[in-house]
């Protein structure tokens, strides 16, 4: 605490927060992207855990981390696929499917990682990602997102499947009328949505921690959930509101030292925070974000 | 695993789902939770084959550690006792169409109300102690709960994710409190507290396997919850408020009144169960003492498809297969060692998408968030 | 040319259609006349591509179509306007124009689409400002919406499914005039209706169907409504028309300077008398406040300023309540039914916790069961039993449950909105017999309707509710028999004043 000046504890926060960000802002653009098309998926937590365990793996066995990111979207997209096999094709609850889907995640992804830990120690290796490269300093997750939020916000206002997927979430059958194939729009936003979200999960174990624990996304998978409500489902409205909970999230990091003994019984209110400040927002912004009119319904085509 | 099995053929039975082909009806659902049941068990020995372990040896294995002996048997019934009230109470609010996903922060919040009575002195006498600290567990429950139900009728903050959130809140609430003021000054490191006093604890049915009077809770509470919604006019309402909230209001139904008095119920019940596991298994809290109960008790709920009665085989179920997966690591097999318990999870969630795939099982009400 | 050849189709057990053969001839418009279940919107469907026939074919020009989805329809030039409006409500008038046009690369066309609406709406009568949002329009431009959009899909043939149902008088002629613009260039209109005077009106030729077969293919000079009504129904048409029956009998709901902004539309100054005795029709196309006015009268909102006052039969003055207040409802299936809940559970859904059916908290099952089957007895409700599924019965038979339980009350005030939408013949006959009978019985009905025949056929007084205000429409012309002047209420209907300089 002595020996850091504030201008660099202030760097460092902001440097921090970016990457606490760049997870959330991934997983609330993918689910977004599901809800926009009239999906809602609880079970984001487990595609995201999901992604973040397929990124360590195809990072481990290639070597290489941009593998690795590309394995954690395709693990994410494969099991939200899953999710709109349930909804989509057969018209299952929502709610119910994305609770069976985290919970299946929680699974899979527990004993798959022991089992994998072990594999890899038997090769005379450990089961880590190597690091990203950062051509010339720049954060490569935190591009990549400026990058996904803002071809994400045009794509949805300004082009023709934007419009496509707006139609589908607030009246499939008038998109049906129209000749789009709801059901198609539904498949293809909830593999793109689950890519996102699955890149998240790799953000965080790939991108940040290198390596795989059990439930280690804990619980931002939900927080994305209420971020794509603060954001009022638009790209950069969501990103906003991950930049300002990834900052809290640092803050918490940079203050803990200044606690002193008083660490050990403040540092649970301090997890605590996030999902309190989550709350109050929540009460606060509800009433005034109108989600998409079909969100959470499914299509029946007669 | 039958979902409706002590229904009653009474001539006025005037529940269509179970009136109406009251035969072919029971058995189709029986039948759907038997399918899911062995779908889910098939997929569970598939995944097992699939990390490398014997998949016979295994169910094999797992069935002589379920069913091998008395204290088996014992303790995966302790485990099912709080999954068969929270199931209860999930059950209850899905009925309602609330979607209470609180059931891991009211249990914890509950055990920790109940800690607190005993840790205040109300709980000196026998037969009183216990009871005071389960109405201690209901109110902590209920008090939990009433956050979420709050939030949504003034702010209309959606209790899908209210109650989550609230859920990782509780988690660290318990932990400051153990941390903190209620920390046993005789453990180290200050993870745990002091048990409560043997007043306060539920007797013992057999003391050796650690069987204790609360696993009478959940099956007096099931025959309760079942008559009361079949039979009582505010378990109509909450069918009616479940089914169509819309109707509800143009009859002159309090359908948001009714919703935040479900969601506060289901709490209070959830919180009986943070109460019954304290004073009957546990007797003192720790720093992280969230066991998953809330997320495993959905599975229950599920798979029982809502139905009060049929809880309670499926808290069974899947409290054998836990204590059967922790049993396997008991085995002197040096393979099983290690064999990872979390593979339950696994199971339940295919338990769950092969319920809804066979039944159709949808929860109306309002749930858009 | 258009020809449906040989068309059947059955549902079930139930034939649709069978061996239906009509020809749509270019530059016409031809009218689809039928009862409910005549099959006409099967066989609309069937040509647009949204049901596949059993048996038959569609043939375009010579050639045989091969209609599987609506798309295929798009491609040969067929386009529909349907009853409910598929337009997006949160989308702009230009978004939704945009919709479904896959062949025109990534990027909106925002600027072309604009200005071929603007083009289109020129020349065929059809102004609608294509930068507004649908949510902010009314029905009748919202229609306009919808032709547009098969316009700029080139489309040949408009399949048009009751069109005139939710327009007012007004909107209805502009709709007229929009159509015989797009028959003089060329365009082939199909135009399905039960409405004998406007088919008169507007249609070249006429076909008649009744219970899924062809009874007739004319011009329409030749036919007359009274030769129409009698092929359409199959005997002479008798509606059950109630005598009025002026009361001055005590008052049992009163509103005085009602206003409020909740729900979409603002009530204006709603003052509003029912007496017991009296039914009083409320006139209106759809979203005019009628949805807003029967929230207040059940007690489900309540004012922002002026007083709702409900009295019980014997005078004394009782707060609105959806249990003080028998109400048949616009939609049954969402306002007034659990679906999944048994017909002896429906039947006590507002009464539960009166003495007869529950005590202290139980429901006394015997009770409910016996108050079902008298339901069904009385109300003639099939199939007759108390315990299946309220999903289970037909529309009509919903229909006769909800009545059954909200009549068999007897209370002082009986509000029915629409409570006829949907229902055939012999089941609107019956629901007017019983709202007049229950006037005959002393009780105050409102009849709050969209339809304007039904309000003429019913009702003692007539008020006419147009962006939230209403007006009073009062009898004239002969002392003896003073009747409703209907081109008054159209133009009230419509939102122009009363009296607009002596033109009528």
């Amino acid at each position: 605490m002595n020996d850091v000046t504030v201008p660099e504890l202030v760097a460092s926060t902001l440097h921090r927060g970016v990457q606490a960000a760049v997870p959330l802002a991934l997983a609330a653009n993918g689910e977004l992207i599901a809800e926009r098309a009239g999906l809602l998926n609880i079970g984001i937590e487990g595609v995201m855990l999901i992604g973040a365990l397929g990124g360590v793996a195809s990072a481990w066995w290639t070597g290489s981390a941009v593998a690795g990111l590309i394995g954690a979207a395709l693990a994410g997209a494969l099991a939200a696929l899953l999710f709109a096999l349930w909804t989509v094709a057969w018209r299952r609850d929502q709610v119910v499917t994305g609770l069976a889907i985290n919970l299946l995640a929680f699974g899979l992804t527990g004993v798959a990682v022991q089992r994998l830990d072990r594999f890899a120690e038997s090769h005379g290796s450990t089961f880590v990602a190597p690091p990203l490269p950062m051509p010339a300093g720049i954060d490569p997750l935190a591009t990549l997102t400026l990058l996904v939020v803002a071809v994400t916000h045009v794509a949805i206002f300004c082009t023709r499947p934007g419009l496509t997927l707006r139609a589908v979430g607030e009246n499939p059958e008038a998109a049906d009328t129209a000749g789009i194939r709801v059901a198609l729009v539904r498949f293809i936003a909830a593999a793109v949505g689950g890519a996102l979200v699955g890149l998240a999960g790799g953000a965080l174990s790939v991108g940040m921690t290198h390596r795989f624990q059990e439930f280690m996304t804990g619980g931002r998978g939900f927080l994305a959930l209420a971020l794509v409500i603060f954001g009022r489902w638009s790209p950069i409205g969501v990103a906003i509101a991950a930049c300002f909970f990834g900052l809290l999230d640092a803050l918490q990091v940079t203050l803990q030292p200044t606690l002193g003994d008083a660490v050990h019984l403040l540092y649970p209110a301090l997890v605590a925070l996030p999902y309190v400040l989550t709350l109050v927002a929540l009460a606060g912004v509800t009433g005034r974000a109108r989600a998409p009119a079909a969100l959470a319904t499914p299509y029946d085509p007669r | 695993m039958t979902d409706r099995p002590l229904d009653a053929p009474t001539h006025a039975d005037l529940d269509p789902s179970r009136r109406a082909s009251s035969a072919n009806g029971a058995l189709r659902s029986l039948v759907a939770a038997l399918g899911s049941v062995a779908v889910g068990l098939l997929v569970m020995l598939a995944a097992v084959a699939g990390f490398g372990y014997p998949p016979l040896i295994v169910a094999r294995a797992f069935v002589a550690s379920v069913l091998g002996n008395g204290d088996r048997i014992a303790a995966a019934l302790v485990l099912a006792c709080p999954l068969a009230i929270i199931g209860l109470a999930i059950a209850v609010s899905f009925r309602a169409g609330v979607w209470n996903i609180g059931g891991e922060g009211q249990y914890v919040l509950g055990a920790l109300a109940a800690f607190l009575a005993a840790h205040a002195g109300l709980a000196q006498t026998p037969v009183l102690g216990p009871i005071v600290l389960l109405v201690a567990g209901a109110l902590g429950g209920a008090a939990w709960a009433a956050l979420a139900a709050l939030l949504k009728r003034y702010r209309g903050a959606p209790e899908i994710l209210t109650t989550i959130l609230l859920n990782f809140i509780a988690v660290q609430v318990v932990a400051i409190a153990v941390h903190g003021p209620l920390a046993d000054p005789l453990s180290g490191d200050r993870d745990t507290t002091a048990s409560i006093p043997a007043a306060a604890q539920l007797p013992q049915l057999i003391p050796t396997a650690g069987l204790h009077a609360g696993i009478l809770v959940p099956i007096a509470l099931a025959v309760v919850a079942w008559i009361a919604l079949a039979r009582t006019t505010p378990g109509f309402r909450l069918r009616v408020v479940g089914d169509n909230p819309i109707a509800a209001r143009f009859v002159g139904i309090h359908a948001d009144r009714v919703a935040a008095r479900t969601l506060m119920l289901s709490g209070a019940i959830i919180g009986l169960a943070g109460a019954v596991e304290l004073a009957g298994n546990t007797h003192y809290l720790t720093a992280a003492y969230d066991a998953g109960y809330g997320y495993t008790a959905i599975a229950v709920a599920l798979l029982a498809r809502l139905h009060p009665i049929g809880v309670l085989p499926a808290a069974a179920f899947f409290a054998a297969l836990e204590t059967g997966a922790r049993g396997l690591q008991k085995l002197p097999d040096e393979a099983f060692r290690d064999f990872p318990t979390v593979l339950t999870f696994f199971a339940q969630g295919t338990v769950i998408l092969v319920t809804v795939l066979l039944t159709r099982m949808r929860i109306s009400g309002a749930t858009s968030p | 040319m258009l020809e449906a050849r040989r068309i059947a189709k059955r549902f079930g057990p139930v034939v649709a259609l069978a061996d239906v053969s009509v020809e749509f001839h270019d530059r016409e418009v031809h009218a689809v006349l039928g009862e409910n279940g005549a099959g006409k919107s099967t066989l609309m469907n069937i040509l647009y591509g949204l049901i596949r026939p059993d048996a038959g074919q569609v043939v375009l020009d010579g050639r045989a179509l091969r209609l599987r989805r609506p798309m295929d329809a798009h491609a040969a030039g067929i386009a529909m306007v349907h009853q409910h409006f598929m337009l997006v409500e949160d989308f702009t008038v230009a978004e939704n124009l945009m919709l479904g046009h896959l062949d025109v690369g990534w990027w909106l066309p925002r600027s072309a689409v604009r200005r071929r609406a603007r083009e289109a709406a020129r020349r065929f009568a059809l102004d609608v400002d294509p930068d507004r949002r649908v949510e902010e329009l009314s029905v009748g431009q919202r229609q306009r919406v919808e032709i547009l959009k098969a316009l700029l899909r080139e489309a040949h043939t408009f399949i048009l499914d009751e069109p005139t149902g939710v327009l007012s008088p007004d909107d209805a002629q502009q709709l007229f005039e929009s159509l015989r613009r797009l028959r003089n260039r060329g365009a082939r209109i199909l135009f399905i209706s039960h409405k004998l005077n406007e088919v008169m009106a507007i249609a070249d030729r006429v076909t008649v169907l009744r219970r899924g077969r062809r009874i007739i293919t004319e011009s329409a000079d030749r036919a007359t409504p009274e030769s129409l009504a009698q092929q359409m129904v199959g005997r002479p048409l008798g509606e059950f028309v109630r005598p009025p029956a002026p009361s001055s009998g005590d008052a049992v709901l009163e509103l005085r300077n009602v206003s409020s902004a909740r729900g979409h539309v603002a009530l204006r100054d709603v003052s509003l008398v029912v007496r017991s005795g009296e039914i009083v029709g409320i006139a209106g196309v759809d979203g005019n406040g009628q949805t807003e006015l029967a929230r207040m009268v059940l007690g489900l909102d309540r004012p922002e300023a002026g007083d709702v006052r409900l009295f019980d039969p014997d005078g004394g003055r009782i707060e609105p309540a959806p249990r003080a207040v028998a109400h048949i409802a616009d939609d049954r299936r969402r306002e007034a039914l659990v679906l999944n809940m048994s017909l002896a559970e429906n039947a006590v859904l507002k009464h539960h916790t009166d003495a007869t059916f529950s005590r202290r908290g139980w429901l006394n099952r015997r009770a409910i069961a016996s108050h079902a089957a008298q339901l069904v007895r009385e109300f003639d409700i099939r199939p007759a039993s108390p315990f299946v599924a309220a999903a289970s019965l037909s529309g009509g038979n919903q229909q006769r449950l909800v009545i059954g339980r909200e009549l068999a009350a007897g209370r002082g005030l009986v509000l029915a909105v629409n409570p006829t939408r949907g229902l055939d013949v012999a089941s609107t006959d019956f629901v007017h017999r019983r709202l007049s009978e229950r006037a005959a019985n002393g009780c105050g009905v409102l009849l709050i309707s969209a339809d304007l025949d039904e309000i003429l056929r019913l009702v003692d007084r007539i008020y006419v509710i147009h962006s939230g205000r209403l007006t009073e429409s009062r009898r004239a012309g002969d002392p003896a028999r003073p009747t409703h002047d209907t081109a008054e209420i159209a133009r009230l209907m419509a939102g122009l004043p009363p009296d607009c300089g002596g033109r009528t």
